[in-house]
Parts: structure tokens; sequence; C-alpha cells
């Protein structure tokens, strides 16, 4: 398991820390209302671009594998917020 | 089709076992949790402590103090801090607030405050402490037999 803590900095990793800390608090606290649901959806777009970038262009893991993960992680979690910005959106196109 | 594709990133969540049991369960494995955290929170403390006494790098506090902060700093992270912050999480029904999965608890009254109290302390405990050890624990030299490293 120690592979995974190889790397050249912890920002990154720090950073996603953060995003889930926020992710957390507004999903808890603000969910339910329309508005609020748009802020989280934007949120986790927003953020889950910064992060595929953070680990697929300057990935802070030394190994290949573990650099690998986390940017198909990444993808994943850029891919769902895509999906529900778009989602939101055409929603909003259609109530207009 | 998209909620049975979702399943199983939804039962990864402790939170959606537990609000399946009864209130007591759920506090206990709050409390389980906040316990974890202020074990692992000594456990270092007490590690700093021994270090400037002799040398300790092989005790069982460190085996403890290493896996506990591996778990938190990856996996368990979101799960605890999204369970401890759901204790906080209320509805309002005619005007009163009660618990999202608990109905039958009414939110800011007699021991709610208290369990709130100690939820959003421990939260930002948590938050904080994984922060810091997110920043720390990690190895910039590519040996991976260094097991001890930045302890």
């Amino acid at each position: 398991m120690f592979i995974v803590f190889i790397r050249t900095n912890a920002r990154y990793t720090t950073f996603v820390l953060i995003y889930q800390t926020f992710a957390a608090i507004l999903f808890n606290f603000l969910h339910g209302t329309e508005d609020y649901d748009k802020l989280f959806i934007f949120y986790i777009g927003g953020s889950g671009f910064i992060i595929f970038c953070m680990f697929y262009y300057i990935s802070p893991f030394t190994k290949e594998a573990v650099s690998y993960i986390w940017a198909y992680g990444s993808a994943l979690n850029l891919w769902t917020g895509i999906m529900l910005v778009f989602a939101d959106v055409h929603i909003f196109f259609l109530i207009k | 089709m998209s909620h049975y594709i979702g399943l199983p990133f939804t039962y990864s969540m402790m939170y959606t076992f537990l609000k399946l049991t009864n209130w007591n369960t759920y506090i206990a494995f709050f409390y389980i949790f906040a316990g974890c955290i202020l074990l692992t929170i000594f456990c270092l403390f007490y590690i700093s402590y021994n270090d400037r006494k002799e040398n300790s790098k092989s005790s069982w506090t460190v085996y403890i103090c290493k896996n506990l902060l591996f778990l938190f700093i990856t996996i368990f992270f979101y799960p605890i801090l999204e369970y401890m912050l759901s204790l906080m999480d209320c509805a309002e029904i005619k005007g009163v607030y009660y618990h999202s999965a608990f109905t039958q608890i009414q939110c800011w009254t007699s021991l709610h405050i208290l369990h709130s109290a100690i939820a959003s302390c421990m939260s930002l405990i948590f938050v904080l402490f994984c922060l810091l050890i997110s920043l720390v624990y990690f190895e910039a030299k590519m040996n991976t037999r260094d097991y001890n490293s930045k302890y």
C-alpha cells in the first residue's frame, strides 16, 4: 500500500480532500431546493475539471500505475459532473 | 436502469446502510467513528512523546496509527465526513424540523443538540487532521522499502 504515497508533492491529493469536504457539506445541507441543487451540480462539474487537469496533465505520482488509476478516477468524476451539468442545462431549456 | 448501475456505488457509503437501522444504532456508530478519530490523534501524540525518550518506530501504536491514517485519508474520508454531517441533516415538516432519515427525531431539541455539537466539532477536527496528514504523509523519494518514511 505504500507505493500509493510515493509522489513528488501532496498538494493535489489534499485538493481532492478539500473538494470532498465541500461536496459533503453541500450535499448534506443544501440539497432539496432547486437553486442549491444547481450550485452543487456546477460545483461537481467545475471541481471535476480542475481535478482531472491536475491528475492527467501534471500528475504528482512517480509510479505510472498509480498515476493511471488517479487519472481514470478523475476522468470518471469529470464525466459524471459533465453529464449532470448537461442534464441540468437541458431541463432548464425544457422548462423555458 | 441508472438506479441499478448506481446502487453499488451508493452502498459504499455508510450512511446509506445505517439509516436503514434505528436511531440508537446510528448514534452508536457515530460515536465509534468519533472514538477511532480520537484514538488516532492520541496515538500520534503518544508516538511523538515516546520518540523523545526511546526509539519506538516498530511498536504497535505506530502500526495502528499508520493503518488508521491510511484509511482516513483515502477511502474512509468522505463516508465518515458525510456520516457525521448527516446527523445535522434536518428537513422542515409543518414548521418543525425533523431528521431526514429518522423522521421521529425532532431536530435541535434535547439530546440532538448535544449530538450535533459533538458532530460539528468532530467534523472540523477530522477535516483539519486529515488535511494536515495528507500534506505530510507522503514519500518523495522513489524508495518503496522505506515503510517508516515520514515517521
